[in-house]
């Protein structure tokens, strides 16, 4: 007897992570159409009223946020979900979130840019969302899916996450993840709530909370930005995640997230059917970033190959990293534009023909 | 025969105004607006926030309107009136 | 032989409301705010709503509302308040939303917000102050700054050609259907004081009788902002008035 396979559905990533949130017991939904994630806001449009949760169509991406700062100052479970554009308008809210200690998800699904730009994928608002976005001294931790089933599981985390450190967290995807469909077996998560006695619920019985990022005394706001940096020290310490594929014997790696990373697997397996022993490092957490995992792998290869649709943004956190162990390289693409396997294939030979074998390396980074 | 004693109602002794002449900013809002007069800066007193507080020149002046205490924006002002039957 | 009658406690006429704490407060001398605080902690209170509130300080003079008002306050950025409202009110049914904004941030930046909020008939009440000027840094032009009047950013006095009219916001939001109370009073005389009380009151009705959105815009001072005495202040507001008239320009908070 074999037993029954589980049910494989067809989703597109921005409904799917939309009904990941749900089954994750998101209470509030504020959004504003904007593609390429309009179908996540549509969705929320019809599931949240069914579940009885919230649902805005907010005046604009500012108006968006700041519906997430109120609802998640109550101890909600908020998502949001933007593009590029509009997550630039939510630069302010994000940094009051982060000042004021307020969780909530943020799903940027990345397009085009700068400016208006192009509704293609693009991986160019990396600089935006992993050094923290707004204005201050504050990080957040971005979760970079480079699948559908991978998003749908992160939104779990991600809530996790938030309601954990008291944090915005931001879900990294591109256009491509949004639109497409993908054959995935649904695993929702619904995590655990957390006691949140910082919460305003209303005086009743006790002192009034106040919620706030605002503290003239220099002193006491040096005080309270040394605690957020506590904060961002113990989420780096719980751990960075990331995701490696051939990389045991790897001479040369690509690092790359989210769909870049997709195109990245095929160019891996192309390479080593062309006897190029190439691996992939893929972060799934683009902050903490992995640097201890990455510094270590590029002390043994021979050179590192940064794959990203952007102009170079990805690469710098890598360099940072890797400390001069290992040469990098780059490959980027803007505009939409998306390589092709064979595109980073040639990009790995090149990269393999200009460096010199690991064990000829003189000193480290040499 | 003892002659029953005569309960005297007594005339209010108690103050119409009481002043928390440490949050007072001397703004005078309430000595502008008051009808009767009775309030102004009591300028040989500086107190803590640096202002010359308002005082109550006239006690039997004031006829408990209370706009002094509506116009104060620092709720420095608490106005009492005589208990019913009791005259000023 | 008289014997005098004990005496009865002497009647209360007015004193600090309990919903205002016992403390001083950064206003400047004479400042309206302080009034507005007073009334809104009153009629907070007669309403029994102090422990189901949950306010919303916006960025002005008032941004430490937190300090001097006693319920749960959240702290938005500039213009943002009514969204913020919106966020709260739409997770925690129970709770009494209201914001508490000065002119520059619900009528410059945060126009979009509470044009939105009004126009989705959202359950939040909006205590408006305006007094004409952008008073935490330093007195600058605001939407509702009147013609002729001298900021440190019209310093010769507010041009209609350069600088713009000064926007009727109330008015705009009193032909929204969703406002289901917009009014304006002012802090000028003890009588007007005690009305715009009642207008307080009557838009935190339109939220508790679930009506719709309720904003009252109260006319204030700014002694420093406009260079007067604090008396003096007060006397200007008789001339604010020709500009931004009082009265109620929609009141559905009666009708079913």
């Amino acid at each position: 007897m074999t037993a029954a396979a589980p049910e494989r559905v067809l989703m597109k990533g921005n409904e799917a992570i939309a009904e990941a949130a749900v089954q994750a017991g998101c209470d509030a939904y504020f959004g504003y159409p904007i593609t390429p994630q309009a179908e996540l806001l549509e969705w929320m449009a019809r599931r949240m009223p069914e579940e009885g949760r919230a649902f805005v169509q907010a005046e604009s991406e500012i108006g968006a946020i700041s519906m997430a700062l109120g609802a998640g100052a109550t101890g909600a479970r908020v998502m949001v979900s933007t593009s590029s554009p509009g997550f630039s308008l939510m630069a302010e809210g994000m940094s009051y979130m982060a000042g004021s200690e307020v969780p909530a998800v943020v799903v940027n699904v990345m397009r085009g840019g700068p400016g208006l730009g192009s509704i293609g994928p693009a991986q160019a608002d990396y600089f935006q969302a992993v050094k923290g976005h707004g204005h201050g001294d504050y990080r957040v931790p971005v979760l970079a899916p480079s699948s559908i089933a991978e998003a749908m599981e992160l939104v779990a985390d991600a809530f996790e996450l938030a309601e954990r450190f008291r944090t915005p967290v931001i879900l990294l995807a591109d256009g491509i993840l949004g639109q497409a469909m993908e054959p995935v077996v649904p695993a929702y998560r619904n995590p655990d709530r957390r006691d949140a006695d910082w919460a305003l619920s209303g005086a009743d019985g006790r002192p009034p909370r106040v919620v706030r990022s605002l503290d003239l005394q220099a002193e006491a706001l040096e005080r309270h930005n040394d605690r957020l940096q506590a904060k961002y020290r113990e989420i780096e310490r719980v751990g960075a995640r990331w995701a490696g594929e051939q990389l045991d014997d790897a001479e040369v790696v690509i690092v790359a997230y989210g769909i870049a990373a997709r195109v990245a697997r095929s160019a891996v397996a192309m390479a080593r059917a062309g006897g190029l022993r190439a691996g992939l490092f893929r972060p799934v957490t683009l902050w903490p970033f992995p640097s201890a995992a990455l510094a270590e792998l590029a002390s043994r290869t021979r050179a590192v190959l940064v794959v990203e649709l952007s102009a170079g943004q990805l690469i710098e956190d890598v360099r940072l990293a890797i400390e001069g162990r290992s040469p990098v390289f780059g490959h980027g693409r803007t505009g939409g534009m998306v390589p092709s396997p064979s595109d980073l294939v040639e990009a790995l030979r090149r990269a393999w023909a200009a460096t010199e074998p690991v064990e000829e390396r003189r000193g480290p980074g040499r | 025969m003892t002659v029953a004693p005569v309960l005297q109602p007594v005339r209010w002794t108690g103050t119409p105004v009481l002043i928390a002449s440490d949050r007072c900013k001397g703004c005078e809002l309430c000595v502008d607006v008051c009808p009767p007069h009775v309030l102004e800066l009591d300028i040989t007193v500086v107190n803590p926030l640096g202002h010359h507080p308002v005082r109550l020149t006239d006690p039997a002046g004031c006829t408990s309107c209370a706009f002094c205490a509506r116009v104060c924006p620092d709720a420095v002002l608490t106005v009492l009136a005589p208990p019913k039957g009791v005259e000023r | 032989m008289t014997i005098p009658l004990p005496e009865a406690p002497a009647r209360v006429i007015a004193t600090r409301p309990r919903l205002l704490e016992d403390r001083s407060t950064h206003y400047c001398p004479g400042c309206g705010h302080g009034v507005v605080h007073r009334l809104v902690a009153e009629v907070l209170d007669e309403l029994g709503l102090g422990p189901r509130t949950i306010a919303v300080a916006a960025v002005g003079c008032a941004v430490f509302a937190y300090e001097y008002l006693h319920v749960d306050f959240l702290e938005a950025q500039h213009g943002r308040a009514p969204a913020v409202a919106t966020g709260i009110r739409r997770v925690r049914p129970d709770a009494f939303v209201m914001t508490y904004q000065g002119d520059g941030d619900l009528a410059a930046i945060g126009t979009a917000e509470i044009v939105h909020a009004a126009a989705r008939g959202e359950r939040i009440t909006t205590i408006f102050v305006n007094n004409g000027t952008y008073g935490m840094t330093g007195g600058q032009l605001a939407p509702t700054s009147l013609l002729g009047q001298r900021t440190t950013s019209t310093p010769l006095g507010r041009d209609a050609r350069l600088n713009g009219y000064p926007l009727p916001i109330t008015e705009m939001l009193a032909l929204v259907p969703g406002t289901a109370y917009a009014a304006r009073g002012s802090v000028g005389t003890p009588a007007l004081i005690g009305k715009a009380k009642a207008m307080i009151r009557r838009a935190c009705e339109a939220q508790t009788e679930d009506r719709g959105f309720g904003i009252v815009e109260i006319l204030s001072n700014c002694p420093v902002g406009w260079g007067m005495t604090p008396v003096e202040s007060i006397r200007h507001l008789a001339e604010v008035v020709d500009t931004y008239p009082l009265g109620v320009f929609v009141d559905r908070v009666g009708e079913c």
